[in-house]
């Protein structure tokens, strides 16, 4: 009983780290019990509009590392004078949402 | 390593979702999305890749979908409509229900949606995202009749052709006149990002003729920017007009081809009426939009204010201070399809932080920018202090053709993310 609802659990969750990218593998080894899962998803969504494969002038995220993209926008958010767009968006996080949300798109491309 | 335990809460966030009950077999729950642009693709593929066993249907009259970013470039014949079209066959392959039809009714207590080919849709939870909807009363003497010779081109399509044609087939020397109306409207700084590109066309393709921009509004988006921009692009060609000066339009005749502000009747040889406007009317018929023409929701869930198991996301919305931009509609719906999963299951939603971002062209190759971020704690959005803002007045060389790479990057990563 146990273990089919258990089944049941990580089954749904594969579907939603599919959606966003993630891979069952990480479902499974995942360890489960948070609160935190619609601010995780629906804070990293807002990357999706504009950082897709990557192109000529706006980057993938899907080769970088959580520490990476943690440091690059910790990097915007403490650089006062910078004015590019993601100096400007980098500003409205704190550094626990950052460390969020790096870690939430690092997690994804079955790395 | 600095990140492993974060990224084990992260996963283990998802426990959250992966706890609730799911549907049996035979009883899932329906969702119905009613709108198949930038908000209502979006939200139907999120909720299908999220809850595969919901059954998800898009109600769409289209076969393409046709893109209004970047359509400001077609209208100066720097880019081809054919660019801005996309289908739906990605989102019928995931799944979706692609159902070509219109949505004329919603009743929201036996929780159906009625089409016009006569059929009706049971749902459990609603979404609209049915854009705008030219608001025709709001204009004296503008109608669609009119718009065929007074273009608006805030739809997409044949009127972004229909200008484009005007603007090629105007003599030089001649006068064209961009009215705007007053906030809310789709797309805040599209009037000016249209107004600079067309001041461009002239200054290369017709350098005697004039463009002149009647505003009912005295402040506009990016305004500081756009404005020293234009005095040093486009000095002799555009002028501007707020509405202290008169600019406001208050009565066109589209047999004239004049438009009549408090102090003045002005004939154009080219004329773009940028209308009134109001929340796609199946917002209406289903009794979430008040008595402004747009739609109140919480916007944890972007569910509406006055009717419970619908969800109202993108233009329709009253989402001040988020813009109606198609990265708006994009990101709700996300947040949106997230919550609607969650509610599906019984749980309550979660509050969290949204984006927006909007490129505006100054010529083919350059562009400026506006960002913002919001929370939506409590149901209401507010800017998230200190963040957000506008491209730097004297920036480096290379700032504006590099937003203007940054643009036609985004335009890409979106519509994939949108349309597949
Ligand atoms: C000139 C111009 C330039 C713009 N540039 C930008 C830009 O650079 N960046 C940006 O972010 N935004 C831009 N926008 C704004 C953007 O187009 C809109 O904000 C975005 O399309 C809103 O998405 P939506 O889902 O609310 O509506 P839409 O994308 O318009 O989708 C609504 C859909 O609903 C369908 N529909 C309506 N009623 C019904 C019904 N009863 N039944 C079934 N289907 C129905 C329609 O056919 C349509 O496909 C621009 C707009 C204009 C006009």
């Amino acid at each position: 009983m146990i273990a089919a609802a258990r089944k049941v659990c990580l089954m749904t969750a594969a579907a939603v780290l599919i959606a966003f990218g993630w891979t069952e593998k990480q479902a499974e080894s995942g360890v489960l019990e948070s609160p935190e899962l619609g601010k995780a998803a629906t804070m990293a969504a807002a990357c999706g509009g504009c950082h897709g494969k990557g192109g000529d002038a706006i980057v993938g995220l899907d080769t970088r590392s959580a520490d990476e993209i943690q440091s690059l926008l910790m990097a915007y958010k403490a650089d006062a004078a910078g004015s590019s767009v993601m100096h400007r968006i980098s500003r409205g996080y704190s550094e626990a949402q950052i460390r969020m949300i790096a870690a939430y798109l690092a997690a994804r491309e079955g790395r | 390593m600095a990140a492993r335990p974060d990224r084990r809460a992260v996963i283990a966030g998802l426990a959250a979702l992966a706890a609730m009950p799911s549907f049996a077999a035979g009883n899932s729950a329906r969702v119905v999305v009613v709108g198949g642009g930038y908000g209502g693709a979006t939200a139907a593929r999120f909720i299908k890749r999220l809850a595969p066993e919901v059954k998800v249907t898009l109600v769409e009259p289209n076969r393409t979908f046709t893109s209004c970013p970047l359509s400001n470039l077609v209208i100066v014949a720097a880019r081809d409509l054919a660019a801005q079209r996309f289908g739906y066959q990605a989102l019928a392959r995931e799944g979706i229900d692609i159902v070509h039809d219109r949505a004329t009714d919603v009743d929201a207590a036996a929780r159906t949606v009625a089409l016009a080919g006569g059929s009706t849709l049971r749902y459990d939870r609603l979404i609209l995202s049915p854009g705008i909807d030219i608001d025709w009363s709001a204009l004296e003497g503008y109608g669609s009749a009119a718009a065929e010779a007074m273009p608006h081109a805030w739809k997409a399509g044949e009127q972004t052709l229909l200008l484009r044609r005007q603007l090629e087939a105007m003599e030089d020397g001649g006068l064209v006149v961009i009215s705007v109306p007053r906030a809310p409207f789709r797309c805040p700084p599209g009037p000016y990002e249209r107004a600079s590109l067309i001041a461009h066309y002239l200054r290369n393709r017709k350098p005697r003729a004039k463009l002149l921009v009647l505003d009912a509004k005295d402040d506009f988006s990016k305004q500081p920017l756009f404005q020293a921009e234009w005095a040093a692009r486009y000095g002799g060609v555009l002028e501007w007009r707020g509405a202290s000066d008169g600019g406001r339009v208050s009565r066109v005749d589209a047999g004239a081809m004049t438009l009549e502000t408090d102090f003045e009747r002005i004939r154009a040889d080219v004329a773009n009426v940028i209308p009134p406007q109001k929340a796609g009317e199946i917002a209406a018929r289903a009794g979430v939009a008040d008595s402004t023409g747009w739609c109140p929701v919480n916007a944890v869930a972007f569910e509406s204010s006055l009717q419970p198991g619908i969800h109202v996301i993108g233009d329709a919305t009253i989402a001040a201070p988020m813009p109606k931009s198609a990265f708006t509609a994009n990101m709700q719906a996300k947040v949106c399809a997230v919550q609607v999963a969650r509610l599906l299951r019984g749980m309550s939603p979660e509050p969290t932080v949204l984006v927006n971002t909007c490129y505006s062209y100054l010529d083919p190759d350059e562009a400026i920018s506006i960002s913002g971020v919001y929370s939506n704690e409590g149901g209401v959005l507010a800017d998230v202090p200190g963040a957000g803002g506008v491209s730097p007045a004297a920036p480096n060389p290379r700032s504006r053709t590099s937003e203007a790479a940054e643009a036609f990057d985004w335009f890409r990563a979106i519509t994939r993310e949108t349309f597949g």
